[in-house]
């Protein structure tokens, strides 16, 4: 089967799911028997008017029964194909019995559109319907999921795939999802109750041991390992807490397969294919590789960027990227998408032959957040790779567009309490770091790791005004209490964040946490700054690293109610602002 | 001095403290604040109306912890655990404090307490505590301290206690997880308990009166649910140790002990 007979005949603009669409084309409808019943793979839905029905399944991803929500019968619901120019009617029919939205995650829609219960419509109660219809303004990968409770962790998300107008500057011969997620057995109201009760509670076992403290002594000396230990154990913190919910409780999924079920995907050696990573999980952050293939990133949150050669790159909750492989050998490959805390991978394979499986490597070390981390740049080490605003330093003239924020660093009053258990002092730019885990990775295994300032967008940045006025927002938390805000409050107490109407901000935020924290702008683009103002790649998710600051340009360009917040999904409801455009 | 006065002034102060209505108001003075301080972004004072997702974290924790659950020796026990429920800033926090050894129950303490969240890491407490046992100056505290951890990740609980005719009884409790292995935890603990006068009949005396030592080691076979083993040493100092050897009693004792910790 190394040369299907289909494989001239597929559309270049056909894309299948998995394995069983695969399978499907080819006549072959026999499925390995699994002691488990899975979860029957999501269905391509296209054209302009489409019918979602939100419903409960039984799923079983661990042995264990549970039941899901899922959209039309699976979980992730269906994948939505639009065509960039048409107007789309979605009507979602509710069968849950508690109020439910879903969310376009990245595409840009008219507010009362928007899908967030409270801020853009009233939500959608049980037994009722609800018909968003906009027009498609733009093109490439995106998601959607519920914004109602914690209904994303209980599989409510599917991909969106739109083609673009003109001519795709991608060139490929096949095309597929590979939509990532966290599954937990337990309640999404269990989950959140362990980690109120003890913010720990699924960190714990990743924390140091006196093993460790006794081996850093004999490698280090006591003196070295005081000085090294004094700041966390002195602020009674872990540098091993880089994720909060954790694969004791989590497995994960590439388009709703275990890693055990292995979602395949069938290519011809030699052929070009699109892999369109998206994560929709609740809480994991995921790094992405596939060992003996080149990749090439060509679209990052769903906008085209310049095309760029990685071996590994770190996926944000909430984002998406594009890659393009070009797999030449007979032989399979494997999609290894490890979780930022190392406790566990989602996996599929890459293959001409169904039968053929690759290796599945062993994960990385645990990471181990540093100073830099703590937001503490000792003075020597203050000098960052890649172009730093620096001239303009303390001049109280904004820095030009595309090199971010050049202002001092301000802790609110209100940055204080119970609530907060950090500040980040000296935060470096994020956009020079692959983030905790992933560096040093060239060094180590010859890997060249994503970084933010890497991303180039492939068409000039949408404005080349520079910006007008700063906001600086800081992300705040106390993880022991489990509680989350925004410089110190939490969205309950929040007045909304104004933006006028045309105006051009920049926007920069300053992770105060030792948690990496995927930040989503709904409705307006987030021109992440990251060197080269010409070319600012469009997103619309952006991950502040831990003790960092990042900065992006927003073009107020769209009237109406928006969120900005964590995407992490039980950080979301402290780390929450609205930003209403005027 | 009249010390009912004074411990029914101090009733009077904390039950106002407590009271629903006047905390509201702090609360709601303190909201106040945070919209003052954020008010220079914003030209409206509406606040986060729903979002879809705030409100989970608006709901009540209620949670039961047993940190001691243990048989000590040959004929002793003791329990030391608590229910709390609240939101994330007030609490309140029913307490059992159970000690027996050498035949006779030694502490059988119930506590009810209002805490707060001061800072990062601390509570502050105040409240009520009921001894059972009758061997006491008191049967009736008024409790008033702080319960947190400290730099270096010492958890502590210190708690000043005013009982009947102006008795005064200070409790203070450290310990510390030593992590052996990724299941495996070591926990020494300190209690000292002092005293603010001589009472021959409890055994207790002026100043540092009576210091428990203990080391447990723990397996964790479920994070909710820890086994374990140890050593529990306990012993009079000072005047106390003067009455107990008056009594003919020992001053001292270690014994082993085994028993659980656990919440949910």
């Amino acid at each position: 089967m190394t040369n299907p007979p289909w494989c001239g005949a597929i559309s270049r603009r056909t894309f299948v799911t998995g394995l069983t669409a695969g399978a499907a084309l080819l006549g072959l409808s026999s499925l390995p028997l699994a002691a488990r019943t899975r979860v029957p793979p999501p269905t391509i839905l296209s054209g302009e008017h489409f019918s979602l029905k939100v419903g409960q399944r039984p799923v079983n991803f661990t042995g264990q029964r549970r039941n899901a929500i899922s959209v039309n019968g699976s979980v992730p619901g269906p994948v939505l194909h639009w065509r960039e120019g048409q107007t789309v009617t979605l009507n979602v029919f509710s069968q849950l019995p508690k109020d439910t939205s879903i969310h376009w995650h990245g595409i840009r829609v008219p507010s009362n559109m928007n899908g967030v219960p409270g801020l853009n419509f009233p939500g959608i109660r049980p037994g009722e319907n609800f018909r968003y219809r906009f027009k498609v303004k733009q093109s490439g990968t995106y998601w959607y999921h519920s914004h109602s409770s914690f209904q994303r962790q209980q599989g409510l998300y599917g991909a969106i795939v739109i083609d673009p107008i003109d001519e795709d500057p991608v060139a490929y011969d096949r095309d597929y999802v590979v939509l990532l997620s966290d599954w937990s057995d337990d309640s999404p109201q269990r989950i959140y109750s362990n980690l109120k009760k003890d913010g720990h509670y699924y960190n714990r076992h990743r924390r140091r041991t006196t093993t460790d403290l006794w081996r850093d002594v004999r490698a280090k000396g006591i003196e070295q390992t005081w000085r090294e230990r004094h700041p966390w154990n002195f602020a009674g913190i872990s540098d091993r807490d880089v994720s909060d919910i954790t694969s004791d409780t989590y497995s994960y999924l590439i388009n709703g397969q275990t890693p055990e079920d292995n979602w395949t995907a069938l290519f011809a050696p030699g052929e070009k294919v699109r892999l369109r990573f998206i994560n929709a999980s609740a809480m994991t952050i995921f790094d992405l590789r596939i060992p003996g293939l080149d990749m090439t990133v060509v679209s990052a949150d769903g906008q085209n960027i310049q095309p760029l050669r990685v071996d590994e790159f770190r996926l944000g909750t909430g984002e998406t990227y594009d890659v393009v492989v070009r797999p030449k050998e007979d032989r399979a490959y494997t999609l290894f998408a490890q979780a930022i805390d190392r406790g566990g991978f989602a996996r599929g394979t890459l293959t001409p032959n169904q039968k053929f499986t690759a290796e599945v490597p062993s994960m990385d070390p645990i990471p181990i957040l540093d100073e830099r981390d703590l937001g503490f740049t000792p003075a020597s080490g203050a000098k960052a790779a890649g172009r730093q605003p620096s001239a303009e330093e303390h001049s109280g003239k904004l820095a030009p567009a595309g090199l971010g924020s050049n202002s001092s660093i301000i802790h609110q009053p209100t940055e204080k309490g119970h609530g907060v258990a950090l500040r980040a002092l000296t935060p470096k730019n994020g956009v020079y770091d692959p983030g905790v885990g992933l560096r040093k990775h060239q060094q180590r295994y010859n890997r060249r790791v994503l970084c933010y300032a890497d991303l180039r967008s492939l068409t000039p940045s949408l404005g080349q005004r520079e910006p007008q006025r700063e906001l600086q927002l800081h992300l705040t938390g106390n993880p022991a209490r489990y509680l989350w805000s925004v410089d110190g409050v939490k969205y309950r107490n929040a007045t909304p964040i104004l933006l006028t109407y045309g105006e051009r901000i920049r926007i920069t935020l300053v992770n105060d946490t030792l948690l990496t924290q995927p930040m989503h702008l709904h409705g307006l683009w987030s021109e992440l700054e990251t060197g080269d103002g010409e070319y600012l790649p469009r997103k619309h998710t952006v991950i502040v690293q831990p003790g960092a600051k990042i900065s992006f340009l927003v073009n107020a360009d769209t009237r109406g109610r928006w969120a900005l917040h964590c995407q992490m999904l039980y950080r979301a409801h402290g780390i929450f602002r609205e930003v209403r455009v005027v | 001095m009249n010390h009912h006065t004074i411990i029914k002034a101090t009733t009077t102060a904390l039950i106002a403290l407590c009271s629903e209505p006047s905390f509201q108001a702090a609360l709601a003075q303190n909201q106040e604040d945070l919209h003052h301080s954020i008010q220079s972004r914003s030209n409206e004072t509406t606040v986060g109306e729903g979002n879809g997702i705030a409100g989970e974290e608006d709901k009540p924790t209620a949670k039961f912890s047993f940190d001691q659950f243990e048989r000590r020796g040959q004929n002793g026990a003791a329990i030391e655990g608590d229910f709390s429920y609240g939101g994330d800033i007030n609490k309140l926090v029913l307490e059992i404090d159970f000690e027996r050894g050498g035949g006779e129950t030694e502490k059988n303490e119930r506590w009810l307490v209002y805490s707060r969240a001061i800072s990062k890491n601390w509570n502050f407490l105040s409240g009520i505590r009921h001894d059972l046992q009758r061997e006491s100056t008191s049967r009736n505290w008024l409790a008033v301290g702080l319960i947190g951890e400290t730099p270096y990740s010492l958890e502590m609980d210190a708690v000043l206690f005013l009982g009947k005719s102006g008795s005064t009884a200070f409790r203070l409790e450290a310990e510390y997880e030593a992590k052996l292995a990724e299941k495996v935890t070591l926990i020494p603990r300190l209690e000292l308990n002092f005293f603010g006068q001589n009472d021959e009949i409890a055994g207790s005396g002026t100043g540092l009166s009576q210091a428990e030592l203990g080391l447990r080691l723990l397996y964790e076979i479920h994070p909710k649910f820890s086994p374990y083993v140890g050593v529990h040493h306990e012993r009079e100092v000072g005047n106390a140790a003067d009455f107990a050897r008056e009594e003919g009693e020992k001053v001292y004792t270690t014994v082993w002990v085994i028993g659980i910790r656990a919440w949910f």
